[in-house]
């Protein structure tokens, strides 16, 4: 399929603060060249792992918009990592969205139940990113668990 | 009838047999009743002819005591002092007639005539008419010296007879007869009860000629009516045979009575016929008497033979089937421990027995099915677990051989895309090759992860509510031009508006329809690929038929076997057999179907059915944590 054209996205969403937690290289490179390099999102924030997760999210600046986790993650998991987001009162609206190879379905449950906003499977599809991560920043709940 | 036969199905065999006992011995006393009163009847009617015999007898006996004694009182009253002179004298004086009337009454006799040497009257208590006349045969036999004793008929009554007697007057010497004394009492009722003794079961009666001439004081008429009924054997007896009735007579109380005629002579001489009537009375009680002590005695036994039979029965037979059932009843319950007591080797016992045995193999099967369960479901949890093991395995595996996978497709892609820096043509349309195979690939992994799932049981759907199914119509279609491109083919779209909202696994089932228009796609080289989509009742169905070369009736059972293609698929080439078996499965797992109708060269239309909202599908997310698990179809 060619699909590989920018989707129509309004130019200050371009803007969008987006932050990822990933510990596989290569996922974070697919994300940072997918993202930032193919759809054009100027800010893009990798992290290597969650250690002082709580301190390093609250020194960003801008603060990021949306946050993937990426859940089998050290030394704090993804389900940890949504804690302490959601302790921190200014990241209370932030949508959470978590990234998950494992597809059984009493993860996704847990994850749900855990307060997630979104979960999408990785890899993540590339050919649908733009309109999930607009729909997810519209607020819209996404589950795309694809087996 | 039925209602009786029904009642008697229903009642304990103890009960059955009490009745049976109970009739058979109720006709036994029937039959024993009647042999009985026959043979009694037999048997009084012998006694009583017995007893009558015995009776005649004494009766003869009887009257010729009375002759013998009415001689002796003539006798005494002829030997009075001065009674012989007188008649010598031919006359008598007064006091000698009162004196003779003295003694006459004496010895209480009547009819009293006194004759002289001539024949004359000297005294007659019967004034004009004597009782009897010189020429009399008793007369001249006691004038001859001789005396004599006989019935004669009262003078002038007719009906009246006497017993009379006639003896000599003798002289002194006792040599010469000089007189006759006659002397009698009246036949009367008075004399036949002193017969009979004033007995209340004989009555007599005394027949001369044809007349009834003394009855005794008891039930006359009756033997009035004997003299009416019996002539013949009156006269049978008048003749000198007795006769005895061999049948007894019913009389007026209803008690059978014997009868008999009989001669009486008295002093050698004819005296009539004597009838007795006999009542057996006594004999009917006596008979009465006997039947009712053997009544008692048999209803007695009867009773006890009941009893005993009861108790027996009921030991013997009512108590080990209510032990059978019992124990029958037992197992039904479930409890097969219980056993049988056999008490006794009848038929009841070997029922008991077998009832034992059956339970003993039922046991031993239970056990052995038991063992056998028990090792089922050990197999059953392996390949449980088995399966747990395996779908963690394709999980795993589909997330190992995507990722890398996916990376190679993706930054492929950038570079094509210059986002890497430009490309030139040449190198771009390089690059999409590799895309293209990098797609093919990953196409070729899904569906052997997913064949794998299906084989092994672990193809779980996500499920979802409220599915709309447009967005998938759209992408199929979309994707569907991209495959058209370059074909001369053209694709038509038939969808029936409104579409519902359905109950499904939004993926699989963008996965069917895209599996079966690239299906059509890959193998129509002209022509159209026509897609519907409607809803018919509960289902969506959906269809798409193409103009391809159609698929050989032989043939379309390969088409759903896993890794299998036809001549004209291997010959398109791509593909790795698996999207339809696939499929079929996700449609089924829906609870759908998916068929397919062809003919060589005539196209192929593929349908699918899926419930719109199946119950037996739970939604993922929600309802419960675990979605569905599919079992395989092979």
């Amino acid at each position: 399929m060619s699909d590989d054209t920018l989707s129509p996205i309004s130019a200050n969403s371009l803007q969008t603060v987006i932050l990822y937690v990933e510990d596989d290289a290569r996922s974070r490179k697919v994300f940072d060249v997918m993202v930032r390099m193919s759809l054009g999102y100027q800010n893009v924030i990798l992290f290597e792992d969650s250690a002082d997760f709580v301190a390093r999210l609250q020194a960003l600046t801008p603060q990021p918009d949306v946050i993937f986790v990426d859940i089998h993650i050290k030394p704090h998991t993804g389900f940890e990592m949504l804690t302490m987001i959601r302790q921190l009162p200014a990241f209370n609206h932030v949508p959470v969205v978590a990234l998950t190879a494992s597809v059984m379905n009493e993860e996704v449950e847990r994850l749900r139940m855990a307060g997630f906003n979104s979960c999408l499977a990785k890899p993540v599809d590339l050919d649908n990113f733009a309109e999930t991560l607009a729909l997810i920043l519209q607020g819209e709940s996404i589950w795309r668990i694809i087996d | 009838m039925n209602r009786l036969k029904a009642l008697f199905d229903r009642a304990t065999v103890a009960n059955k047999f009490i009745l049976l006992t109970i009739i058979m011995f109720g006709l036994l006393i029937v039959s024993f009743t009647w042999l009985f009163n026959s043979r009694f009847d037999d048997l009084v009617v012998i006694v009583s002819q017995q007893q009558l015999e015995g009776e005649i007898d004494s009766f003869q006996q009887r009257f010729e005591v009375e002759g013998a004694l009415l001689v002796s009182g003539a006798q005494f009253l002829a030997a009075l002092p001065g009674l012989p002179e007188a008649a010598t004298d031919g006359t008598i004086s007064a006091e000698l007639t009162a004196a003779f009337r003295e003694q006459a009454a004496a010895v209480a006799l009547d009819h009293l005539e006194v004759f002289d040497a001539n024949g004359n009257l000297l005294i007659s208590t019967e004034g004009e008419t004597p009782s009897i006349t010189t020429d009399n045969a008793m007369y001249r036999a006691a004038a001859a010296g001789q005396p004599s004793v006989a019935l004669i008929a009262h003078a002038s009554e007719r009906n009246e007879w006497l017993m009379y007697s006639t003896v000599p007057l003798l002289d002194a010497s006792g040599t010469q007869v000089v007189g006759v004394l006659g002397a009698g009492y009246p036949l009367d009722s008075s004399f036949m009860d002193e017969l009979d003794a004033s007995r209340e079961d004989i009555h007599i009666g005394l027949i001369m000629g044809d007349d009834l001439i003394a009855t005794d004081s008891s039930e006359p008429e009756e033997l009035e009516e004997g003299l009416e009924q019996n002539p013949a054997e009156i006269a049978q007896a008048a003749a000198g045979s007795a006769w005895i009735s061999s049948a007894l007579v019913d009389d007026e109380s209803n008690t059978p009575d014997a009868v008999a005629y009989a001669p009486m002579t008295v002093g050698g001489t004819y005296a009539g016929v004597l009838q007795i009537r006999y009542e057996i009375d006594q004999l009917s009680n006596l008979q009465g008497q006997s039947f009712s002590r053997y009544t008692g005695v048999i209803g007695i036994l009867q009773l006890i033979i009941i009893s005993i039979a009861y108790l027996v029965i009921r030991a013997r037979v009512t108590y080990p089937l209510q032990g059978l059932e019992k124990v029958a009843k037992q197992f039904s319950a479930g409890d097969l421990t219980q056993r049988v007591a056999v008490a006794n080797p009848d038929e009841i016992g070997q029922v008991g027995e077998a009832l034992n045995t059956m339970a003993d193999q039922l046991q031993a099967t239970f056990k052995r099915l038991e063992v056998e369960a028990t090792e089922a479901n050990e197999a059953r949890r392996h390949a449980e677990q088995s399966d747990v093991v395996k779908s963690a395995f394709l999980a795993s595996m589909s997330h190992e051989l995507r990722t890398p996978l996916n990376a190679v497709i993706n930054f492929t892609k950038f570079v094509a895309n210059g986002v890497m820096g430009p490309v030139n043509e040449q190198q771009e349309e390089t690059l999409r090759e590799v895309i293209d195979s990098g797609k093919h690939l990953l196409n070729l992994i899904n569906d052997v992860l997913d064949m794998s799932k299906i084989q092994s049981g672990s193809l779980k759907l996500f499920v979802e509510d409220n599915i709309n199914v447009e967005p998938l119509i759209e992408s199929v279609v979309a994707t569907t031009k991209v495959l058209l491109a370059d074909k001369p083919v053209k694709l038509e779209l038939d969808v029936n508006r409104p579409l519902p909202r359905m109950r499904g696994d939004r993926q699989r089932i963008l996965q069917i329809m895209l599996n079966l228009m690239s299906n059509a796609c890959k193998f129509t080289e002209e022509g159209s690929i026509v897609l519907s989509v409607s809803q018919h009742g509960g289902e969506l169905h959906i269809s798409v038929r193409d103009t391809g070369p159609g698929i050989a009736i032989a043939d379309q059972m390969l088409v759903f076997e896993p890794f299998k293609r036809t001549a004209t698929g291997i010959r398109q080439g791509g593909g790795t057999g698996l999207g339809m078996p696939i499929s079929r499965s996700l449609a089924e797992a829906h609870g759908g179907r998916l068929w397919l109708e062809s003919e060589l060269d005539k196209g192929s239309v593929f349908y699918v059915a899926l419930p719109i909202h199946s119950e037996a599908l739970i939604p993922t997310l929600g309802m419960t944590p675990v979605a569905l698990l599919v079992k395989a179809v092979q």
